[in-house]
């Protein structure tokens, strides 16, 4: 489903993209107009962890989305993750909590017709680090045979570390303040964390500690504070 | 253009939050060990599958998991999860004498998904048994998974 839903978000950014081909005024001879733009950080709050948990109640995440521009077209960007997993039934309990961080770019594939316009379709990559600690205070493993076999994992901290692809979209919705969604594919490079016996259920900021990959969805609202000026070209 | 862009994520944001793994367990969690009947001609050094009619088969002190059970090519039955060796006795018809088989092995607690827990793997070390019936065990696959492998071969 992932898939599916990844392919059908492509194509929506192939649509926007060919409608804003198809906005463009013909070809003329003027030339792209270089301007100085307010610039800065960006700090946005991933509002798609409150349906997380509300679907999933066992797991509590915030994130925190950053990010500045560099120059014309490029975003240094990073997310701050906390995540909080408290799972009951009759198979298993577990107990997790830890941080994240994400550093990477973002690039902008939008040609600016409007100076003041700040509409971004963006692709981007980054590189996750997380710390965590988790515990599984016991589990069973069902036999009407034998009996059930009652065991535990103590508390373990670990450290997992991932590279993610994400592309996604930003509009200003209000002066200096931001709505968007983008889509993060994460690929684990600690496999040796989702390989173990127990891995852990929730690695912040990555998702299924049990999956080699992850694919994932933020909606973010932002504020920017604007701090300096770059220049930007712009095709009037 | 962007607006619509803006409301399509938002619903898409919501699928892909739905996606709770703990409330389903799609996966086979079944870790039995598998044994299959071989008779073993000595005289052309032939093996060939075989039938018992009525196969009586159970944990020693315990239920039987096959009764007369008719037209069995092969047993598939569970170890022991809390011990590190079982023992099965095993009467291929109702007149045959009864063989004792011993199982040791390892045992390795295996995470399998958020929806169905841990199951119990097994590797299996040594088999062997009394040979009233049976000549000979096998081991093909010492690793008891949910692959549900041919994990031993008896030779009768």
């Amino acid at each position: 489903m992932s898939r599916s839903i990844f392919s059908a978000l492509l194509l929506l950014l192939a649509l926007g993209s060919a409608a804003q081909d198809a906005q463009k005024p013909k070809k003329d001879t003027a030339k792209p107009v270089t301007m100085m733009v307010p610039a800065g950080l960006r700090l946005g709050l991933d509002i798609s962890r409150l349906a997380v948990h509300y679907f999933q109640p066992y797991r509590t995440d915030v994130t925190v989305n950053l990010d500045a521009r560099y120059n014309d077209r490029l975003y240094f960007a990073s997310d701050l993750s906390y995540n909080r997993t408290a799972h009951e039934d009759e198979n298993y309990t577990y107990r997790s909590s830890g941080f994240a961080v994400t550093l990477g770019a973002n690039y902008n594939f939008l040609k600016k017709q409007v100076p003041k316009e700040n509409f971004m379709i963006y692709g981007g990559a980054r590189y996750g680090l997380a710390v965590y600690s988790y515990e599984v205070p016991e589990y069973h493993v069902a036999s009407e045979y034998w009996g059930n076999y009652t065991g535990s994992v103590p508390k373990t901290s670990q450290l997992a570390h991932w590279f993610e692809l994400t592309v996604g979209i930003k509009v200003e919705v209000l002066k200096n303040f931001y709505l968007g969604w983008s889509l993060h594919e994460r690929l684990l490079i600690s496999r040796n964390v989702s390989k173990q016996d127990f891995p852990p259920l929730v690695i912040p900021g990555y998702g299924k500690g049990y999956k080699n990959n992850s694919f994932d969805m933020q909606y973010s609202v932002a504020y920017l504070i604007p701090l300096y000026k770059v220049k930007q070209a712009v095709k009037l | 253009m962007k607006y619509f862009l803006l409301i399509a994520g938002l619903l898409l944001a919501g699928l892909t939050a739905c996606d709770d793994d703990t409330k389903v367990c799609d996966t086979d969690t079944r870790t039995a060990l598998r044994a299959a009947f071989v008779y073993f001609r000595d005289s052309t050094d032939m093996e060939r599958d075989t039938i018992f009619p009525k196969v009586t088969f159970g944990a020693l002190n315990k239920d039987t998991i096959y009764r007369r059970t008719q037209g069995l090519t092969g047993l598939q039955f569970q170890l022991d999860r809390v011990a590190d060796s079982s023992r099965f006795y095993l009467q291929t018809d109702s007149t045959a004498a009864i063989d004792t088989i011993t199982f040791r092995y390892r045992r390795q607690p295996k995470f399998v998904s958020a929806g169905c827990g841990v199951v119990m793997h097994y590797i299996l070390d040594t088999v062997f048994s009394t040979r009233k019936v049976i000549k000979s065990i096998q081991i093909d696959q010492p690793a008891i998974t949910t692959a549900n492998e041919k994990n031993v071969t008896f030779h009768f």
